[in-house]
């Protein structure tokens, strides 16, 4: 089966299917929503008006049989940032939407009228179908409720509440394998989806298959790149504690964002560990161990029960819980885990919303620590919409405005993420120069040995932080296109095997010769695409900057200031 | 400040109980100073050069990552901080002679230079993950200082620890859970042992565990 474009307009309320422009091939994922969004999105559209599009991307292996290759790129323009945004979740959509055949779906306009709408993706094309039960439901309702319309095996994507209320921290649910949910959850796009009036949309793949092009190739480069991200040591602690392992060792660096980034260091720390978690998992009959996509083999994801036993979350990671936990300085890990769950069913992004939480309780709506508050709120405000309710959806900078606060931790208006640059003032470069605000995942992944890209660097120079800042978000862009999951970068860091047996994956898959400088060219591609895109919205080099706080408030324990100037910043751009 | 003769907790749990994560807030292990980092984990109970080279991949000496285990031990009361390797960027940039050191905070350690007088010292050791996982048994069997109110504080957040007990002695006095709550409550610093026993014993009684929730 060969890939087409699938195209849903909502104005006018068609779709049809289309071949694949040839400058369009090469991408998938992140690289191809990007290249989408800057060929059809005017820069200067409104996020939520009928010229913005959101754009659904299975990366360049997804479908396949490929390790860890279930990732799905949403994009568009953000609500949040204003900026280009690609975000991407696990779940079973990205592999059944490209056994369908479809490249990418775009979905533009906006109808009239107040009529919501379900979309169904199969090999045929996309079906648009009136909704009415579910408006107004949180995901959780729409995955039992569309799996028991649906008796055969499908996907599912999914707006909450929040979403249909366009608030600007909203996010995109997709249906794991075990009927939980897993989001993109960055820049608002679920609040695109709600202005298109989609709440969910379903994909059958019938009897599609991805056709790949070498199998015996692609067989063989498997097996050496699975067994590279099983036998990396990084891969057990994943599988027993989760992304969470890391509360501790932030913490123990003093660069755990803790009461709304006037500390490096959480008191409670323990209470909302990875140890800990891990501990009232097997108490409580949870699973530690559990994959957000099928066909991962690191299995960072973990079944969270509450103190019944029964499931109350999953997917619980590091970065959320340290936002509602150090951020809000709540120590206690039920709390975090039903806001965690009640994020899920709104369809909220639970770092965004969390930070605007703890900017919230320093604008004296709650004290810092106040789980119960925290809830109450969620449930009571945000999911009824009401004004506070939609201040706390729209993210942190719009909650930092309306309370007076100065301290206000974001980038492009979204919300940084746990690991303050004060005390690890490498990833503050990511933060400021990524093209989508604030964002840890930007710059994540691969050695710069192994994909040779850029020079020496020295570790103790200005420079040499810029540098290696640049060339992990050169490789995360890559990657992002792969439709990999991000944490194959521990075994690529490591293992001289693994990143050529993925370059040998995609050129088995579809019957070419990539390179490792192929894979460099594409990042940067994706990179300057993606500014090009950002400059003609009206950003420029003054909106790549932390906010000021961080230069003259020093960070505890280390008492350490972010003293990048603007230039120093600016020469990331320098490729 | 570690009491020159704390008393001895000692307990007993059954197979199968979880308390090394008691080790991510820290226990005291007395050391005689000057010594390195690489020294003093090579003395510490059932840990090899092996491990420490291949396992402890993350090392923080007063909350800086380290990366040369002849780093010596430095204050009056150092903590060291150990950890497997760990995921994500800021898991990469933590670890030891990593290549993404570059991007920590390019701040250098002022580890001050240690007398070289000989004495001993307490040092506030962590272990986190999974060589808490893989140590912490042996650790734990061959005694570490800690506070009682970090031990009760444990309790309090693993309730699983305490239905555990099948014995607990303190200073050499047999004790109910009850009772041996009563005593870490008064008690600063506490020479703690924790052994495993080999068999799985029945769950404690009702009564124990409703106490304890």
């Amino acid at each position: 089966m060969s890939d087409k474009i699938f195209r849903v307009n909502m104005t006018t309320l068609t779709t049809c299917v289309e071949e694949v422009p040839a400058n369009w091939a090469g991408h998938g994922g992140r690289g191809l929503t990007s290249t989408i969004v800057t060929a059809e999105v005017p820069p200067t559209c409104h996020p939520l008006g009928p010229n913005n599009k959101l754009i659904i991307a299975p990366g360049l292996l997804s479908g396949t049989p490929a390790a860890n290759s279930g990732r799905l790129s949403f994009g568009g323009k953000s609500p949040l940032t204003g900026t280009i945004k690609e975000s991407n979740a696990g779940g079973t959509a990205a592999q059944l939407m490209a056994r369908c055949g479809c490249k990418a779906l775009i979905l533009e306009g906006r109808p009239a009228g107040n009529t919501w709408y379900s979309l169904a993706v199969s090999p045929k094309g996309v079906t648009i179908n009136v909704e009415t039960e579910l408006i107004g439901k949180g995901n959780f309702e729409v995955v039992s409720t569309v799996t028991g319309r649906i008796a055969k095996k499908h996907a599912l994507i999914s707006i909450g509440q929040t979403g249909e209320m366009r608030m600007a921290a909203a996010n995109i649910s997709v249906k794991d394998s075990e009927g939980h949910l897993r989001s993109a959850g960055r820049g608002g796009l679920g609040a695109v989806m709600g202005s298109k009036r989609v709440k969910f949309i379903t994909i059958d793949p019938q009897d599609g298959k991805v056709a790949i092009a070498d199998p015996e190739k692609f067989k063989a480069a498997n097996k050496i790149f699975t067994k590279a991200l099983t036998s990396h040591p990084i891969s057990q602690g994943l599988g027993q504690y989760g992304t969470n392992v890391l509360v501790n060792i932030i913490n123990e660096a003093g660069g755990l964002p803790t009461k709304n980034f006037t500390a490096g260091q959480f008191a409670g720390h323990d209470k909302i560990s990875g140890e800990t978690m891990y501990d009232r998992i097997m108490e409580r009959g949870g699973k530690p161990k559990h994959g957000c996509h099928p066909g991962c083999v690191i299995q960072c994801s973990q079944i969270y029960n509450d103190l019944k036993g029964q499931y109350k979350t999953s997917g619980f990671e590091y970065e959320s819980i340290w936002a509602m936990g150090a951020d809000c300085c709540v120590d206690n890990l039920d709390h975090i885990a039903e806001a965690d769950s009640l994020m899920d069913d709104l369809g909220l992004d639970s770092i965004e919303t969390s930070v605007a939480m703890g900017v919230a309780m320093e604008g004296g709506l709650l004290e810092f620590g106040d789980g119960e508050g925290i809830l109450r709120i969620l449930k009571e405000e945000v999911a009824k919409g009401t004004g506070l309710g939609r201040i706390i959806g729209g993210g942190a900078g719009l909650v930092g405005k309306t309370f007076g606060v100065a301290r206000v931790p974001v980038v492009k208006n979204q919300a940084i993420p746990a690991y303050d640059p004060r005390a690890i003032k490498g990833i503050g470069i990511t933060y400021a120069t990524s093209t989508m605000g604030a964002d840890h995942t930007m710059g994540y992944a691969i050695a710069t040995n192994i994909l040779k890209v850029g020079g020496s660097v020295d570790p103790l120079a200005k420079e040499g932080q810029v540098e290696l800042s640049r060339n992990l978000q050169i490789a995360t862009a890559a990657i992002d296109s792969t439709g990999m999951c991000l944490f194959i970068a521990f075994a690529a860091l490591d293992d001289a095997t693994c990143l050529p047996a993925l370059i040998d994956l995609i050129n088995a898959r579809f019957g070419i010769n990539l390179t490792g400088d192929d894979v460099v060219n594409l990042g940067k591609y994706i990179l300057k695409t993606e500014r090009a895109f950002n400059e003609a919205a009206g950003f420029t080099r003054t909106d790549d900057r932390l906010p000021e706080f961080f230069e003259y408030e020093p960070l505890a324990p280390h008492n350490m200031v972010w003293d990048f100037t603007g230039e120093e910043i600016d020469s990331f751009w320098d490729f | 400040m570690i009491e020159a003769v704390p008393p001895t907790v000692e307990i007993q749990v059954h197979a199968g109980c979880r308390y090394t994560s008691l080790l991510q807030t820290g226990v005291d292990i007395m050391t005689t100073v000057p010594c390195s980092i690489g020294d003093f984990l090579d003395r510490l109970p059932g840990f090899s050069k092996d491990y420490i080279i291949n396992r402890v991949q993350t090392i923080f000496l007063n909350s800086t990552a380290v990366d040369d285990m002849e780093t010596p031990l430095s204050g009056t009361a150092p903590v060291v901080a150990l950890s497997a390797a760990m995921p994500g960027l800021a898991g990469a940039i933590f670890r030891r002679n990593s290549m993404h050191a570059a991007l920590r905070s390019a701040k250098i350690p002022d580890f001050a230079a240690p007398s070289t007088q000989s004495r001993i010292i307490g040092v506030r050791l962590k272990l986190f993950n999974m060589v808490a996982a893989e140590k912490g048994e042996a650790l734990f069997a061959a005694g570490v200082h800690c506070t009682g109110a970090g031990l009760l504080d444990f309790i309090a957040g693993h309730p699983a620890f305490l239905t555990s007990i099948s014995r607990a002695l303190f200073s050499g006095q047999e004790l109910a859970d009850s009772d041996l709550i009563k005593r870490l409550r008064t008690t600063d610093t506490i020479q703690l042992t924790i052994k495993m026993r080999g068999a799985i014993l029945p769950a404690k009684t009702t009564t124990k565990e409703a106490h304890h929730e």
